[in-house]
């Protein structure tokens, strides 16, 4: 059967309304669900919900579920679990430790595994130093109001060591 | 945008907006990190602002300092998301003086940028938002993988992380009963059309948005191409129905619309939903040259009318009974400066 909405891919999901006493049945697939659900509910758990659907539905429709991948990232703590709960990944290692069972998510989202397109431009040296020092600056304040004072040496270290390297570089420029 | 009094296609297109995805590499993502993180993010957006010489063009806010219904007003005028305001606690914003550019930090993502324009000019819109991804890369780098592309916290918006949109007056498509056909042929392409102001087909102000779907594995000038073909084509289907409706029944139509603008001329109460339908019939007047006014103009009185743009204009929530008697008196204000053009049925 195809879906209702788009009529170009296999509906997979059956979604029954009752209004009024009306019911209501339209079957779509997993795209043009995930576009009309989308500014009715957070999408966020929908996406969860739907990883769910698509594997029970993967097994014959059997509620026998895939296991979990039982992986953490290594930055960040999050679980695979979790993102697929909440389908949101805590920080760019994510996508780096759940490359795995992340390309099979992202294949079905996109229906493609590999990024073509525009690529990240280059960085600029001065700003990019000035940047980095607001962040250290940031985190020797942290550091001191949590009374970590040996992480606080070692970042008024670094915030030393960068600002002369900085101010060498203004130098040479001059 | 109100440097812009006419653009391409504005019988039918609204306006134009491409947005991009960004987050930068040394942070955890938005939903993980906490205030002091965002607004140190939001500082780093600000340096490179400056540092590429932008900062006189532009407006900074942070959301928490502004009152709600000005935060709305940005929303009405189409220059944030509607996830920015989920995010409001941390969250700011930094608009191009001209309303092209909007740099949003602190929503699901470190950044999200518009580019902005009337009309149907998409390309422009992604060269101005591709010129504010210039300015912010080049201070410290965006996550990006080699395979999945720029990265984001929800996976569906990995890739290129943009997504383009079109806003289309479709009033006689509405009438004929197309919408459903055209949401289906463009759903072919890979886009979508839906209404602006209600899910479904049941679009307020017959306002509908056409928008990209995946973001992964196409390449970005492609999406644009499609989105502006599946447009045109739109567009030109819209006309013809316009063209073809006049030609069979002038008179009926041209009675309705100048109906409406006799309400608009005259009203001392217009609800919210009404003004939405007055409005669609007033640019469309505009547009067959029924009054002589500008569609820039009657765009921005749309957007100028929303709820919460008429509560930032007074500075207070206004009741809907307060507002439908505010919004009325502006209109009858605005309306004598659209006098009905010269037409004989």
């Amino acid at each position: 059967m195809m879906c209702d909405e788009c009529g170009i891919r296999p509906a997979n999901i059956r979604i029954t309304t009752i209004v009024n006493g009306e019911k209501k049945d339209r079957n779509l697939c997993s795209e043009c669900l995930a576009n009309s659900q989308r500014y009715k509910h957070d999408f966020s758990t929908l996406a969860g919900h739907l990883n769910g659907l698509l594997d029970a539905l993967k097994s014959g429709g059997s509620k026998k579920e895939e296991p979990i991948p039982d992986i953490t990232c290594s930055r960040c703590g999050t679980t695979y679990e979790k993102y697929r709960k909440s389908g949101m990944v805590g920080c760019a290692q994510c996508y780096s430790d759940f490359r795995e069972p992340l390309q099979t998510a992202i294949s079905r989202i996109h229906g493609h595994t590999q990024h073509v397109g525009r690529m990240p431009g280059g960085i600029d040296k001065k700003l990019s130093m000035k940047l980095k020092l607001d962040k250290l600056r940031q985190e020797l304040a942290n550091a001191i109001s949590a009374e970590e004072y040996e992480n606080a040496a070692a970042l008024r270290d670094q915030i030393r060591a960068l600002s002369a390297q900085i101010s060498t570089e203004v130098a040479e420029n001059d | 945008m109100t440097d812009y009094p006419s653009a391409p296609e504005q019988d039918v297109a609204v306006l134009s907006r491409i947005r991009l995805a960004r987050n930068y590499e040394d942070f955890p993502f938005s939903p993980v990190i906490g205030a002091e993180e965002t607004e140190l993010i939001t500082q780093r957006v600000w340096t490179s602002v400056e540092m590429n010489g932008q900062a006189d063009a532009f407006h900074f806010h942070h959301l928490s300092k502004m009152p709600e219904d000005e935060q709305g007003r940005l929303l009405d005028r189409f220059q944030i998301s509607n996830d920015l305001l989920k995010y409001r606690d941390n969250a700011a914003v930094m608009l191009s003086k001209g309303e092209t550019i909007s740099i949003m930090v602190g929503e699901e993502d470190h950044l999200r940028i518009f580019g902005l324009m009337p009309g149907l000019q998409l390309e422009i819109a992604a060269d101005l938002a591709y010129k504010a991804d210039s300015w912010l890369e080049k201070g410290s780098p965006f996550a990006f993988d080699n395979q999945f592309g720029y990265l984001t916290t929800s996976p569906s918006n990995a890739g290129s992380g943009m997504r383009g949109l079109i806003l289309m007056h479709l009033p006689t498509l509405r009438a004929a009963g197309q919408i459903t056909r055209v949401s289906q042929e463009v759903a072919k392409l890979g886009l979508t059309l839906r209404g602006q102001y209600s899910e479904g087909n049941e679009a307020d102000g017959n306002l509908y948005q056409l928008t990209s779907n995946a973001a992964l594995g196409r390449p970005e000038e492609d999406v644009i191409r499609s989105l502006i073909a599946a447009a045109t084509q739109i567009i030109e289907v819209e006309r013809g129905v316009r063209e073809k409706m006049l030609e069979q029944d002038e008179l009926s139509v041209t009675d309705r619309l100048f109906r409406s603008i006799g309400i608009l001329r005259n009203a001392r109460l217009m609800s919210d939903k009404e003004w939405m339908q007055r409005w669609s019939d007033l640019r469309l007047a505009a547009v067959i040259g029924l009054i002589d006014g500008s569609i820039a103009e009657i765009d921005r009185l749309m957007m100028d009318l929303q709820p919460h743009s008429l509560n930032a204009s007074v500075g207070k929530s206004l009741s809907e009974r307060e507002r439908g008697t505010l919004r009325a008196d502006i209109l009858r204000s605005k309306m004598t400066e659209m006098p009905n053009a010269l037409v004989e049925i």
